[in-house]
């Protein structure tokens, strides 16, 4: 497939719970290229947020491979998963996940610092990205001063300014009001169209599966459907 | 630049939970702030006891016959003290001008009055020198006098010791003593009482000129020491090789104080031995209370601990954030506690601290009277050994918490309510 930028090979996840084995992902394949604004649905135990964390290197298979941009993730350690975490991939988490002692400026700033961008650089990019969510003169607020949808932008910040390959996010509007629910997805919807941002969403929410170009219906760890509209 | 922004969420976390913070910054430098004091009380203590116990039993320096220490046999003996001293005084004159010398002799005997015979040790001093480098003459009870340098009659009695003879000021007492080939009497008048508050020597000694005990000992111009007082106890060693060096060619031993009282050094390095192992003790369970109060606030941002991570901050990254509130907090701490501990040592070092409703007026340590009042004394390499100690336990208490934080799956712990 063109521009392939996540390609998934026959990936399984088994797990104990308890007594239990969990089999939560059960040999699943994808690929997705870049400038792609995916959904991963699914019900609750399908696998979509397992599958996410895999593409995401947060976690590691039992067997199958997973590639980014060509790097295999399966044999990494732990070290080498942080590095293409912090350099490759952004992530919005459902619960906003802000470094709560942190300004919106300094959480935006957080993944070039631990890159080690000078701060001049570091300054011009932050300031453009929390100018592009929607944020300009709120950089210096705490998170605890910050709406929830501002603090979902802040973390959306955070995710594109050091220009990730793509950005994982696992249910990003779900603790947000309709309203600014939308507005999140327009957003992340216009940094897709304008930037080519790469966008992988696991999700419940109909407003995010109406909005993807593409639909991937997971089920009991498999792949059952996979609709591009 | 990683290590700036860490060091910043580090300083933030510390600001953020300021009551935690404080509590704990409080116990670490009230705990310092009293190991210091303690110390230089400590300090202070032995420096009286060793002042009072080198000025009245021996010196800083000591010269004694060859085998003196070991034997301690009364009739071995510093020939020719007159001299002896002067050649002392002449080495002296190079490495410690201002050193004072001062000769005795110990002689062991009976005394008898009319009533009544005791056992005796005495001692006989040059009463000018010996003024000048002991406080013997503050210890006349009153009514009596200090000896003066040409009384070859005089002697002064331990105040229990006139008690057990029932005699009094200006009464006749016979010294009985083994001299070289028979026992020899002498006639001694009393000229004072002296009072220490140490049992032994109240009721043990007396005190005569040195020409006294030594007709009393039918040893003349011999002494059982000559001793050296000095100003500067640091200068001990150089100034004990350089009265050695001066008399190489007599059959003497040349000790520090240290050889001289062995009792009374070795009862500072013990005290001091278990202070430190108390101290090390306190160290402990303060480094145990900010174990605990570090544990609890990793817990607490486990989940944000697993934000950083699943971002890609590397383990050892998030390690150095609560190594960094560590050092930070230490640092703060131990200054604080450094602080306090001076600030309370200084009203002690002026006014004293008066032990006397605990300890009563004297008290008696390895044989020597420690006044009740005692003045704290700095003791910088203590005090900068306990700052560094805190800091060092402060920064080792968060190692495991540390580890802990390190050891983290994002996954799991973003799951952490």
């Amino acid at each position: 497939m063109a521009d392939s930028i996540v390609q998934v090979r026959e990936l399984v996840r088994t797990y104990q719970q308890g007594q239990i084995e969990v089999n939560a992902l059960r040999g699943v394949d994808l690929d997705i290229s870049t400038g792609e604004f995916t959904a991963l649905m699914g019900p609750s135990g399908s696998g979509k947020t397992t599958l996410l964390n895999q593409i995401g290197a947060l976690d590691t298979p039992t067997s199958g491979s997973v590639k980014i941009d060509g790097q295999e993730l399966v044999g990494l350690d732990k070290v080498a998963r942080s590095n293409l975490r912090l350099n490759r991939i952004g992530f919005v988490f459902q619960a906003y996940n802000l470094i709560p002692v942190l300004s919106a400026y300094e959480n935006a700033e957080f993944v070039l610092m631990m890159r080690g961008v000078p701060e001049a650089e570091r300054r011009d990019k932050v300031m453009a990205t929390l100018g592009a969510v929607g944020l300009a003169g709120m950089e210096h607020r705490l998170p605890g001063e910050l709406s929830g949808g501002q603090q979902q932008r802040v973390a959306v910040a955070r995710a594109i300014v050091g220009e990730p390959a793509l950005v994982l996010a696992d249910e990003p509007t779900a603790n947000l009001d309709s309203k600014t629910g939308y507005e999140l997805l327009d957003l992340m919807r216009k940094l897709n169209e304008d930037h080519r941002v790469t966008f992988v969403f696991a999700t419940h929410d109909p407003k995010v599966m109406e909005a993807a170009r593409r639909v991937v219906t997971l089920v009991d760890g498999r792949i059952s459907e996979d609709l591009v509209k | 630049m990683a290590s700036a922004g860490l060091f910043r969420i580090a300083a933030r976390n510390l600001r953020k939970n300021l009551r935690r913070t404080l509590i704990t910054g409080t116990a670490i430098a009230g705990g310092l702030a009293l190991l210091i004091w303690t110390g230089n009380l400590q300090e202070g203590s032995y420096s009286s006891l060793i002042r009072r116990g080198v000025s009245t039993m021996a010196g800083h320096v000591v010269v004694q016959a060859d085998g003196y220490q070991a034997e301690q046999d009364m009739h071995l003996l510093v020939e020719d003290t007159e001299s002896a001293e002067s050649e002392v005084q002449a080495a002296l004159s190079a490495v410690s001008p201002d050193a004072r010398v001062a000769s005795r002799l110990l002689v062991q005997g009976l005394l008898q009055s009319t009533r009544n015979t005791s056992g005796v040790a005495l001692v006989g001093v040059e009463p000018s020198a010996e003024a000048k480098v002991s406080d013997w003459h503050e210890k006349v009870v009153e009514g009596g006098e200090w000896l003066a340098d040409d009384d070859k009659q005089g002697v002064l009695l331990g105040e229990k010791l006139a008690e057990s003879l029932e005699v009094e000021l200006g009464d006749k007492v016979v010294l009985m003593v083994q001299g070289e080939d028979e026992v020899v009497h002498r006639l001694f008048r009393i000229r004072g009482l002296l009072r220490t508050g140490v049992a032994d020597i109240d009721g043990f000694m007396a005190l005569a000129t040195l020409p006294a005990a030594q007709a009393a000992l039918e040893r003349p111009g011999a002494a059982t020491m000559v001793t050296v007082h000095l100003d500067d106890p640091s200068t001990v060693p150089e100034v004990r090789a350089a009265v050695a060096s001066a008399l190489k060619e007599r059959k003497v031993e040349v000790l520090p104080w240290q050889e001289a009282l062995p009792e009374m050094y070795q009862f500072t390095v013990l005290d001091r031995q278990s202070a430190q192992a108390m101290f090390f003790i306190i160290g402990v369970i303060v480094a145990m209370g900010v174990l605990n109060t570090v544990l609890m606030s990793v817990m607490e941002r486990v989940r944000e601990f697993g934000v950083m991570l699943a971002l890609g901050t590397r383990p050892s990254q998030v390690s150095r954030i609560i190594l960094y509130e560590g050092v930070v907090l230490g640092f703060i701490a131990t200054g604080v506690g450094l602080a306090l501990g001076v600030l309370a040592t200084l009203p002690g070092m002026h006014y004293g601290i008066d032990f006397a409703a605990m300890m009563g007026e004297n008290v008696e340590v390895a044989g020597v009277t420690m006044d009740a009042m005692i003045y704290p004394q700095f003791n910088w390499a203590g005090t900068l050994g306990s700052c560094a100690v805190a800091w060092v336990m402060t920064v080792l208490a968060t190692l495991w918490p540390a580890w802990h934080a390190s050891r983290l799956e994002p996954v799991q712990a973003m799951r952490q309510v």
